[in-house]
């Protein structure tokens, strides 16, 4: 994994094997503070304590194809490495929240990268599903849900290409609104 | 559509929609990416982006895209299988975006494997 958008697109993932039919995306990027931090918050299945609290760990897996799971401990490096970490809280049969917190400036601090196209990647296919994505950088906002989109008339069909490419542009817009032409 | 009045509604109404998603199960062609953490880091958000955009190109629509997680063969990651409706699902592996019209074109138009990618066929479930 070489972005931060990559990490993301993993714990989207995760949330979807989980079941989840609600997933609210937080990505923080607060140069003022020196922080960058992005939470993942879930209606899936959930974890127990047990689970939750070695989910980090390589060794421990919920798949019985095989006994590694590197998802989230390749995302815990990643966050220690930087002066940062992870924080997973899950309820079984509620959901989970993934926080990864990052020390912006770290020079180990992998870029943001793609994050339109990893989104736009989550939602592929996936029918039903409520994704909502809140951006912070510098005091100002951007907010987008499935549920209530302004760029797509009708419901989003997260089974159209040429929706989910509609998307992915607004995002990449959107972003550099945000961003007020800078990163 | 008619107003559900009453019980049987409901049911001519569910009747009516599975056979309309049997159809539509039954005629479209599916393109399955493997999105576990080894798919990701393999580089299969871009192979998917490029698929989007080929499809697209082609103005191709009865085609799902699915993603699928981590099938324990990580090495051979991305993984990509195409199933045509009534044929047999076709996994290739080491896929990448530069592949995509390839499969597109070759396999899910035409109806030849791409034997070059190919990683194995799972025969049609009856």
């Amino acid at each position: 994994m070489h972005e931060l958008s990559l990490h993301i697109l993993d714990l989207l993932q995760n949330s979807l094997e989980a079941g989840a039919t609600e997933i609210m995306l937080l990505v923080e990027d607060n140069p003022a503070d020196d922080l960058l931090t992005f939470t993942v918050e879930d209606n899936g299945r959930g974890m127990t304590a047990e689970m939750a609290a070695t989910a980090a760990s390589p060794f421990c897996t919920g798949r019985k194809t095989r006994r590694v799971g590197l998802g989230l401990s390749l995302l815990a490096m990643a966050a220690e490495a930087c002066n940062g970490g992870v924080r997973i809280d899950s309820l079984a049969g509620k959901g989970t929240r993934v926080a990864a917190v990052f020390r912006r400036s770290h020079p180990d601090r992998q870029p943001l990268g793609d994050l339109p196209a990893a989104i736009t990647c989550a939602l592929a296919g996936e029918e039903g599903l409520t994704l909502v994505y809140r951006h912070l950088y510098g005091g100002r906002q951007f907010l987008f849900s499935t549920s209530a989109n302004t760029i797509i008339t009708g419901s989003f069909q997260a089974g159209s290409p040429a929706q989910l490419l509609a998307l992915e542009n607004f995002f990449r817009e959107q972003l550099k609104i945000l961003y007020g032409g800078e990163q | 559509m008619k107003r559900i009045s009453s019980f049987d509604d409901l049911q001519a109404l569910r009747e009516s929609a599975q056979a309309q998603l049997a159809t539509r199960q039954q005629n479209e062609a599916q393109v399955i990416v493997g999105m576990g953490t080894c798919g990701i880091a393999a580089g299969a958000r871009e192979v998917l982006g490029e698929l989007l955009k080929e499809l697209q190109r082609r103005n191709i629509t009865n085609v799902s895209v699915i993603k699928t997680g981590c099938i324990g063969m990580c090495e051979r990651e991305v993984l990509v299988d195409v199933v045509r409706p009534g044929e047999d699902r076709v996994t290739y592996g080491r896929v990448t975006p530069r592949d995509i019209p390839r499969l597109v074109g070759e396999h899910l138009v035409n109806g030849r494997v791409v034997e070059d990618l190919l990683v194995g066929r799972i025969a049609m479930q009856v």
